[in-house]
């Protein structure tokens, strides 16, 4: 067991910044939980604008000649429709057809691609890359990453010096007053990331810092973080699915946890295609909001199905869980109920519209 | 490019013109590629037949194409170094009346459970003759015991137990036991469990073959190494042979290996990535050597001479071997073929038989040492298991099809069958 | 068409009851004076450029329970800051207990007779101390954020009472200031179908005996009604919307005893620069100038709140500058000396910009432009009685039960029929929407019972 940090490249600047020194480990790394308040944080995420350190995420280089050979077949959609600076999401599935991972592929030339993802998967895609003679390696270590998110980010990006024109699923690499930065729009709340060299990473925090107090830039911890996720729909390995771990495994099917639409019904060929059922998910992903503030997780629902997490939304004022139930209770504003008798309402993902980045 | 067939069959293994004859009686048109210069690629190994598909004989009527058996019922002697040799037909009664000099319960015992095992074996033929989807019937203690903990269970004798169990490639393996099984139910020419011996050995039964797929009007194709096989998203769709001539079908079965067909012919990973993993770190462990020895006279092992022809096996010592009498080449010669577990050396074999035969030694005029790897046994897999792949249509028909690895042409049969049916399928809307 | 209920005023307890009423499937119609809705959840440019909330900062919290059935975060309302305010409990106990006391249907109007029954209220015989008594133990600004735009004497026996309806620090403020609020709440109503007059004031009450059953509109059209909740407050409802001699006596008098405290004035300041200071600041002594504002005289140093709202919503003011809002209380609404002229207004701004360069030295030079906005201000756009927020002094014979007419529970009124949903209902000054959504529950209530045929 170690009981040793693994810092960030942010972990200096987020420790002097934390009021609580409340840290928890994701991914084997050991990052700010909270800074002061999580539901303050979520609400500045959501209001005006909130950075967070995302280092923690699984990021590898894939490079090689076959690189998009082996991607192809990798993941559920084809990397050829990329083009440098381009991304997309994608999933990759174990023979089975059970989902291994998800996460966003990034091509950076013609033979030379980025993998990040909330889950790591690294054996089992290094020794797949090796059948293809490509190169996978790590750069979570030399690289922080940063994510800036709310409506006022792209103005606090401009202010900082940073020309914060870039599309949805873009990046670009740029130099930002002496320093190599590459400026990226990847996250499902729609703001923005900055990664950079580990050694630069205490810059780029103080910069943000200095110009964010005219916009009430705050630091938000992984638990605000993980509220934004939940209010966005999004289904995050570990905490609603467990990403299968065997070669041959079979479940969860991308379509039990509401990733179906990552998969491109025209591409062929891709790791665990022929062995997909095909059948249409006999569950249906919605969401829940409780007239409670106590969050639900993994509550079996009265009237037929069970939640997935929950976690309370200060956002909304309620405890809000992600949901699996059956057809027939899909619709919205259908009224459920708890084994307990907690009550709720059934709504459409996402709970709440993503905070868009205001223009300048 | 040619133009497309039905289905394609790489290898004109004894699998592989099995799997080429079925399609084609079902009318699905054939092209079987075989990479030798002329004819099949079947070369002989070990003369001595256990397995070979009775289905087979008769669909292709090979008896008519000239096959014909030498033997047809080979009995056992098993040699031992105190002299006091066991001879064992197949008939459990005489045997049990040459077991008695040895052991009087053992002979008792061998009339009842030799009666067992075989009714056993047969109900169990489904499971691995057919396509059957689980093994009805099979007591669950057979599919983790061991060989010799069941012939240890069952008999008392050194001689019964070693003689029985060598017939399993690994008699103390887990799941051993099934292999005793699997031999005890086949069937060859009409007698089941016994061993025989085809006039011209393997060889002619490959002619036959070819003779029978030539009648039935399979395209046959000599000099076609096939080096890759195509395939469109996770279906199998034609091959290309070394010359980059593509043939395009809408099935493809192989007689090749599992590792071979999916590792070297198939794009990389397309049989999916983590099976590619498996097998690439599970190479085949086994193997088995045949020796063949020419002669100056006659082999005289166990003191006998060679009237009326039998298996000779020699279970004590190492290595362990069987051995049997073939044609002579020439007046005043003898062949005599022997087949050995493991890779042991010519001198080492020649030693072995010195034991139980004096002056073997200077009978030897010469011997020729051919080395195969064995497939290990899948006495657990379905059909489906063992002939389909991860690539829709893509089917495998060689040894490496088998439960056990040995010369049957049953994979070929039953991967025609699931081609036809797979075909149907697709001509449904 | 004869609605079901009639709502004069379309401030947030107005909006709150046309859409409990409409999602309840009862036909509503909300009429309001002005042109738009919202009432005091409006954000206005008092320069081009700048923004902010005219007459509050922040609004009492909206009650979690309606908070969630309006479905106002979806409707864009987000509450930044949520912190819980000061005596949860007790404000959950009081709103439950006037909820449950509105669904009540009365078997008949008892105003008047001689059987008085009088509700036991949670938490009212805790709340009977002073301000300074009680805030000994919460802390030394607890006190003045109390009595935020108020006047009232600290010292006094059950002036504790303001702790529970402070104006500051409770909701939390919402991006873009309390417009979106507004929006969200009109949103609201109007997604579940309730009607809207706008534009139009309500002249009149009809009535018949002692039953109300519709409003007149200043241009003389007539609405129909089974029911009016009015959100105006008590003085304002009684005697500008019905004629003196159609009333009983004893309301009349219960009425003019009523008393309202206007001591609220605002200034909202745009500045040249980034906000000066990050929290607000809060100057001057309740305790001093509740002498002044009796005396009806403006005081020396007022006691304010200076607030950089921009600091926290920057969307309020443009990149690189900043609006700084004062709330002023014992600010009288009439001047002993007569009216509020012109230049007494620049005398009082003159102060407060004062007092500003006091609490951030260098600010002064960064005006861009203040405006001031006192009482007969406030009355003038919200028809609010001496510009009181609150709806009346914040009292202990003029809270929880005794606030209206302590004979009939809920929100209801001597007159069969007309309900008080605004600021003068018990539930008025201590939640946003409760006291609108209460008499709607009110309402409702008694169409089930069958008293309003």
């Amino acid at each position: 067991m170690s009981l040793q940090v693994r810092a960030t490249p942010f972990h200096g600047p987020a420790a002097a910044a934390s009021r609580l020194n409340l840290w928890e480990p994701r991914e084997g790394w050991t990052v700010a939980a909270v800074y002061e308040d999580a539901a303050q944080e979520a609400l500045a995420a959501r209001l005006t604008v909130a950075m967070a350190d995302i280092s923690w995420r699984w990021r590898v280089a894939v490079d090689g000649a076959r690189a998009e050979e082996f991607l192809a077949r990798l993941l559920t959609r084809d990397p050829a429709s990329l083009a440098p600076g381009e991304a997309f999401k994608a999933l990759w599935l174990s023979d089975g057809g059970a989902l291994r991972g998800a996460g966003l592929l990034a091509r950076n030339g013609r033979d030379s691609f980025m993998l990040v993802s909330a889950c790591a998967d690294p054996l089992w895609i290094a020794r797949a890359a090796a059948l293809f003679d490509v190169k996978v390696h790590e750069i979570a270590e030399a690289e922080g990453m940063l994510a800036v998110v709310g409506p006022y980010a792209a103005r606090l990006l401009a202010a900082a010096g940073l020309d914060p024109d870039l599309a949805q699923l873009r990046f670009r690499k740029l130099f930002w007053r002496g320093i190599e930065v590459t400026l990226s729009r990847f996250g499902e709340h729609e703001g923005f990331e900055i990664a950079c060299s580990a050694t630069d990473a205490p810059l780029v925090w103080d910069r943000l810092a200095k110009v964010g107090r005219a916009y009430a830039l705050e630091p938000a911890g992984m638990r605000a973080m993980d509220i934004l996720d939940m209010e966005a729909g999004v289904p995050r390995p570990g905490r609603d699915y467990r990403p299968a771990r065997g070669g041959f495994d079979s479940m969860p099917a991308p379509e039990d946890i509401g990733l179906g639409s990552l998969v491109d019904p025209d591409h062929v060929g891709f790791n665990g295609r022929s062995a997909r059922a095909g059948l249409p998910a006999s569950r249906v992903r919605m969401g829940i909001v409780f007239d409670s503030d106590v969050p639900a997780a993994n509550a079996v629902i009265a009237e037929g199905g069970r939640t997935l997490s929950s976690v309370y939304s200060p956002a909304l004022r309620s405890a809000i869980a992600l949901a699996m139930l059956e057809p027939r209770l899909g619709t919205p504003n259908t009224q459920v109920r708890l084994a307990d008798g907690t009550p709720g309402l059934v709504t459409a993902l996402p709970f709440l519209p993503p905070p868009v980045p205001l223009p300048r | 490019m040619s133009a497309p067939a039905d289905a394609i069959v790489i290898g004109a293994g004894i699998g592989g013109i099995a799997a080429a004859a079925c399609l084609e009686r079902k009318g699905v048109h054939v092209v079987l590629l075989e990479a030798a210069e002329a004819g099949s690629g079947v070369r002989e190994f070990w003369p001595v037949l256990e397995a070979l598909d009775p289905a087979l004989v008769k669909t292709l009527k090979l008896s008519r194409r000239g096959f014909k058996f030498i033997q047809r019922d080979l009995p056992t002697l098993a040699l031992r170094q105190d002299g006091r040799h066991l001879l064992l037909p197949r008939d459990p009664h005489k045997a049990a009346r040459a077991i008695v000099a040895c052991s009087p319960a053992d002979a008792r015992a061998y009339e009842r459970r030799q009666a067992e095992i075989f009714a056993l074996a047969r109900r169990l033929r489904p499971w691995w003759w057919e396509t059957a989807e689980a093994p009805a019937g099979l007591p669950e203690r057979y599919k983790a015991a061991s060989a010799q903990a069941l012939l240890a269970a069952l008999f008392e004798s050194d001689a019964v137990r070693t003689t029985l169990g060598f017939d399993v490639p690994e008699p103390f393996a887990p799941g051993s036991a099934l292999a005793l099984l699997w031999r005890a139910g086949q069937e060859m020419c009409g007698l089941q469990g016994a061993r025989a011996l085809p006039q011209g050995g393997v060889p002619a039964l490959a002619d036959a073959m070819m003779a029978s797929i030539r009648e039935l009007g399979v395209s046959f194709r000599s000099k076609a190494r096939v080096r890759q096989v195509l395939v469109a998203g996770d279906e199998a769709a034609g091959v290309v042979l070394d010359s980059g001539e593509k043939i395009f079908s809408r099935a493809v079965v192989s007689c090749l290996s599992r590792r071979d067909t999916l590792l070297r012919l198939l794009p990389t990973a397309s049989a999916g990535i983590a099976q590619t993993l498996r097998l690439l770190s599970s190479a085949p462990r086994r193997s088995e050597t045949v020796a063949v020895l020419t002669l100056n006279g006659e082999p005289g092992l166990g003191g006998r001479s060679s009237g009326g022809a039998v298996r000779h096996v020699i279970a004590e010592g190492e290595p362990a071997l069987e051995g049997v009498a073939s044609d002579a080449p020439s007046p005043g010669q003898h062949r005599f073929i022997v087949k050995a577990k493991g890779t042991p050396t010519a001198d080492a074999i020649v030693a072995q038989l010195e034991r139980f035969a004096p002056q073997f030694r200077s009978r030897v005029l010469d011997i020729a040492l051919t080395t195969r790897t064995l497939c290990p046994p899948k006495l657990l897999a379905s059909a489906q298991e063992r002939i389909a792949t991860p690539i829709r249509n893509l089917f495998l028909c060689g040894r490496d099809a088998e439960p056990v690895d040995a010369l049957s042409g049953r994979a070929g049969r039953l991967a025609a069958e699931m081609v036809s049916a797979a075909l149907q399928r697709k001509a449904r809307p | 068409m004869r609605y079901d209920a009639a709502i004069i005023g379309a401030g947030a307890n107005g909006l709150a009851a046309a859409a409990t009423l409409a999602r309840a499937g009862r036909s509503a119609i909300v009429i309001e004076r002005a042109e738009h809705c919202g009432g005091r959840c409006i954000t206005r440019e008092f320069h081009p450029g700048f923004r902010a909330s005219p007459y509050c900062d922040e609004v009492a919290p909206v009650p979690i329970a309606i908070f969630r059935a309006l479905g106002l975060a979806s409707r864009g309302a987000i509450f930044a800051r949520a912190r819980a305010p000061l005596f949860a409990d007790a404000l959950a106990a009081l709103e439950a207990h006037a909820m449950a006391e509105a669904a009540r249907a009365p078997k008949r109007n008892w105003f008047g007779r001689a059987e008085k029954t009088l509700s036991r209220w949670p938490a009212s015989e805790g709340l009977s101390r002073s301000l300074n008594d009680a805030c000994a133990d919460l802390g030394p600004g607890t006190a003045a954020a109390a009595l935020e735009g108020r006047a009232a004497d600290p010292d006094l026996e059950g002036s504790a009472l303001h702790l529970l309806a402070p104006g500051c620090g409770s909701s939390g403020i919402v991006m873009g200031g309390l417009a979106t609020l507004g929006q969200a709440l009109e949103a609201a109503a109007r997604d579940a179908g309730a009607a809207f007059a706008l534009g139009l004031e309500a002249a009149d009450i009809r009535h018949a005996k002692q039953r109300a059953l519709g409003v007149r509109l200043a241009d003389g059209t007539e609405i129909e009604s089974r029911a009016v909740i009015s959100t105006l407050d008590l003085r304002r409802t009684f005697f500008s919307l019905f004629a003196w001699k159609d009333l009983p006596p004893a309301a009349i008098e219960r009425v003019s005893q009523y008393r309202h405290a206007g001591a609220r004035a605002r200034l909202l300041v745009a500045l040249d620069g980034p906000a000066p200071f990050d929290a607000p600041l809060q100057l001057g002594s309740p305790a001093e100038a509740y002498a002044a504002w009796h005396a009806a005289t403006v005081p020396e140093l007022p006691p304010m709140t200076l607030r950089p709202v921009s600091a926290a919503d920057p969307g309020l003011a443009p990149e690189g500058k900043a609006v700084v809002t004062a709330t002023l209380g014992a600010i009288p609404h009439q001047l002993f000396d007569g009216p509020w002229t012109n230049e007494k207004r620049s005398a009082l701004k003159e102060r407060v910009l004062a007092a500003l360069e006091i609490g951030a030295p260098g600010t002064r030079a960064k005006v861009l432009a203040a405006e001031l906005i006192v009482a007969p201000d406030i009355e003038a756009a919200l028809g609010l009685t001496e510009g009181d927020l609150d709806g009346g002094e914040i009292a202990p014979d003029q809270m929880f039960a005794l606030r209206g007419f302590q004979d009939c529970p809920g929100g209801r009124t001597p007159v069969t029929g007309l309900y008080l949903g605004g600021p003068s209902a018990p539930l008025g000054p201590l939640a946003t929407c409760a006291a609108g959504v209460a008499a709607a529950r009110a309402l409702a209530a008694d169409l089930d019972a069958g008293l309003l045929k």
